[in-house]
């Protein structure tokens, strides 16, 4: 295996910790947080991409661009998150889908 | 075999980050995943991308998460799960690795004759200038969708006036009280009318 491939390697193990993460917790906050995780995972699947193709400069602009969208997405998230809480008075996915029963 | 190094210290923090059970706690290794991201970016060449990384991800990301949580509160879910789902939890990170080495490993030989002519804010702003407009486009409408969800509700008056005189407690919930309110409308008006 070389270089690139094993950098490849740790990107798919943080992947999966960031699925597995979003798969297995049922708290609102920390389903934000492994959404962030997913998303530095991809941040450095582009890198290896750029390094690959030699074309880092074009892998760093649309790396900028991820991590502008990652953000924002964790800003509503997390106001989403307050507005669950002050309304309903529970952080537990689980609670919410009960709602619909 | 350093970034393997660095990728599976980052993959320990995630994996504390998902584990533990102190919000707080939790929010300090996300940002421990974040600084040991923008060092394996830097030592792939990219240091413009690991400087935006560690700055909006141990940083801005971290305070958003701390602000949450406070005004959230920190709230412990318990788990009552049997042994088999206990086993079972650890089933998708098995499946997610394997399938993805399956899809990416050996990796494709990347073709010749694609190489960067341009820097990096060349790209940016000239090459991706609609991109970065977007771009703009989305932090405004993010900002802006955040000041609606985060603003106070303005009641109606009658509300206002009945929660004045009569305290929350905690039996009594805001739906009730409007529909109390609602009720108490007619006696307002002859209230205002007499005054």
């Amino acid at each position: 295996m070389n270089d690139e491939e094993l950098t490849l390697l740790g990107v798919v193990i943080l992947f999966s910790v960031g699925v597995y993460g979003l798969l297995l917790t049922h708290h609102l906050i920390k389903i934000v947080i492994a959404l962030q995780i997913i998303g530095k995972a991809v941040i450095i699947a582009f890198a290896v991409a750029g390094t690959m193709s030699e074309r880092v400069q074009l892998a760093q602009s649309l790396i900028v661009t991820i991590i502008v969208a990652d953000t924002m997405v964790a800003v509503i998230s997390l106001a989403l998150v307050i507005q669950v809480k002050q309304r309903l008075g529970t952080l537990d996915a689980r609670e919410l889908s009960n709602l619909r029963r | 075999m350093d970034k393997l190094g660095l990728l599976l210290g980052a993959a320990f923090c995630a994996i504390q980050a998902i584990r533990t059970t102190n919000l707080l706690l939790s929010v300090l290794w996300l940002a421990s995943v974040s600084a040991l991201t923008s060092i394996v970016l830097f030592t792939l060449d990219a240091p413009n991308a690991a400087v935006i990384e560690i700055s909006v991800g141990a940083g801005l990301v971290a305070v958003l998460l701390v602000f949450a949580i406070s005004i959230a509160g920190e709230e412990t879910l318990h788990n009552h799960d049997t042994l088999w789902k206990k086993i079972l939890r650890h089933f998708p990170l098995i499946t997610v690795l394997l399938l993805l080495l399956w899809i990416l490993l050996p990796l494709p030989e990347t073709q010749p004759g694609l190489k960067d002519t341009a820097t990096f804010s060349t790209i940016l702003w000239e090459d991706r200038a609609l991109d970065v407009l977007l771009q703009i486009v989305i932090i405004f409408s993010a900002v802006l969708s955040l000041l609606g969800l985060l603003a106070d509700q303005k009641l109606p008056a009658a509300v206002q006036h009945y929660a004045a005189s009569r305290p929350l407690d905690e039996a009594t919930s805001l739906t009730e009280h409007v529909a109390i309110a609602e009720d108490e409308e007619p006696i307002l008006e002859v209230e205002r009318e007499l005054a």
